[in-house]
């Protein structure tokens, strides 16, 4: 099929593209091109859907929390420190 | 937008630090320590070494801090003081990868391409094992972040680097070249790689629940 | 100016997910963003590849940027719904154009084109029918043609009128 509409981004294509798409660092035309192919192809936006789905899960990994001994660790440092000024 | 503009609550920050404001410092600890223990872990070989690596940063941090000029956000300059301690511990150290070079592989297709039709099909390039659509809800369930912080601390450094930056910790595309002295463009790259193999390691598990 | 602009139900723009104000008012690209961050919609000629839920009619101002298969304006507002857009309608004529193809060049490759139009839905249709017109009649202009000439029928269908 590509090689009937060479222009045309095949699915394959357009995943490799997702990053800088959501960066919004494709070229203009690249963009126009990528956003005319999910007009259609219903597979490429559950997959751009799960990108954004796999950052946000990323984004919920939470820290573990500073420990009060780590902290009083810290803040003995940062003593030693002020009472070297 | 730029990391460097003008934040007033980073300014005052900084000051309230340089005049050895106490709640100040703890405050910045409470916020940045845990992420700067989890990006020394992406260098060097032990929890235990990462835990000495962010305290020694700290150190650095606040010897620096007069010299702040504000070029750069506040945490992307303590970032960037982590990565280059967790570096030269890693090297003493005597591990092997190399983790400013660019990237280990070569090409790293972001999805397995037998899950697109062979050249000579019809429709030659698209989906042949399309994606199915994850039902949110289970996007939060404790398994899901289980499997998704371990299958973060699995990816190749480089790009553990920068999905813990971009998309664990939220820094800036700038934040993170400025913290791990890599451009743009290779910035980029590497997130592709990281977020494109946590996808794939997802996608099991979500579709077995969905 | 009066354009077109594809929405997903509810006014929701495709990409960005915002819900488009359905009272009228004007919305605006943020102040020296980049280009290509404008309000996007389509003359009548380029309707064809952007076909979605809802179709809006809509007036752009400040700076617009014509292009290809868009037009990009500084400033946009929703001014009433085409209610008489039918996607059923649109793919049908689609089926219609595939089948019209495969017999002039009765290949399998043809027919396969026939066989996936007829079961998908409007926006697939007018992309598989477009690929048709391609393989039939040659590849370097026969796509955009064909979409150029699926937005003509729909601008027929749909008695629509640009100023």
């Amino acid at each position: 099929m590509s090689s009937r509409v060479p222009d045309q981004p095949t699915c394959r294509e357009i995943v490799e593209l997702i990053t800088d798409y959501l960066e919004a660092r494709l070229p203009l035309e690249a963009r126009t091109r990528l956003e005319q192919h999910l007009v259609f192809c219903d597979w490429c936006r559950v997959y751009l859907e799960q990108i954004r789905q796999t950052i946000r899960v990323a984004g919920a990994v939470t820290e573990e929390s500073l420990s009060p001994e780590k902290r009083e660790e810290l803040v003995r440092l940062f003593r030693d420190w002020k009472g070297k000024k | 937008m730029s990391s460097a503009g003008f934040d007033q609550g980073e300014l005052e920050l900084v000051a309230s630090l340089r005049q050895g404001d106490e709640p100040a410092f703890v405050a910045l600890v409470q916020k940045c320590h845990p992420s700067m223990v989890r990006l020394a872990r992406v260098f060097v070989t032990s929890e235990a070494i990462a835990e000495e690596v962010a305290q020694e940063s700290w150190l650095a941090v606040l010897e620096g801090i007069g010299g702040f000029e504000g070029r750069s956000s506040l945490r992307s300059w303590i970032f960037s003081i982590v990565a280059n301690r967790a570096r030269s511990r890693a090297r003493r150290e005597g591990r092997s990868a190399p983790f400013s070079s660019f990237e280990e592989q070569e090409d790293e297709p972001a999805v397995d391409p037998d899950r697109f039709n062979p050249s000579g099909h019809l429709w030659a390039g698209h989906w042949s094992a399309p994606p199915v659509r994850w039902a949110d809800e289970q996007l939060l369930l404790q398994e899901t972040l289980q499997l998704t912080k371990k299958a973060i601390e699995m990816l190749p450094p480089a790009q553990r680097q920068v999905i813990e930056l971009r998309d664990v910790e939220g820094c800036s595309a700038v934040e993170v070249c400025e913290a791990l002295g890599v451009s743009d463009g290779n910035q980029r790259v590497l997130l592709h790689r990281a977020r494109s193999r946590l996808r794939a390691i997802l996608e099991p598990q979500l579709r077995r629940t969905a | 100016m009066i354009a077109f602009k594809w929405l997903g139900r509810g006014a929701i723009a495709p990409f960005t997910g915002v819900r488009w104000p359905a009272d009228g008012r004007w919305v605006s690209a943020p102040a020296g963003a980049p280009e290509g961050s404008g309000v996007h919609a389509c003359r009548l000629a380029q309707l064809a590849w952007w076909a979605g839920e809802e179709l809006w009619r809509v007036e752009l101002d400040g700076r617009i940027v014509e292009r290809e298969t868009e037009v990009e304006a500084e400033r946009g507002r929703l001014v009433e719904p085409i209610t008489a857009w039918s996607p059923a309608a649109f793919a049908q004529a689609c089926v219609a154009r595939t089948i019209a193809f495969a017999s002039e060049v009765p290949t399998q490759e043809m027919a396969d084109y026939v066989a996936m139009v007829t079961v998908v839905d409007a926006p697939t249709a007018s992309f598989v029918s477009a690929v048709a017109a391609a393989a039939a009649r040659g590849p370097q202009t026969a796509f955009a043609e064909e979409r150029a000439l699926q937005s003509q029928w729909l601008a027929r269908a749909l008695d629509l009128r640009e100023s």
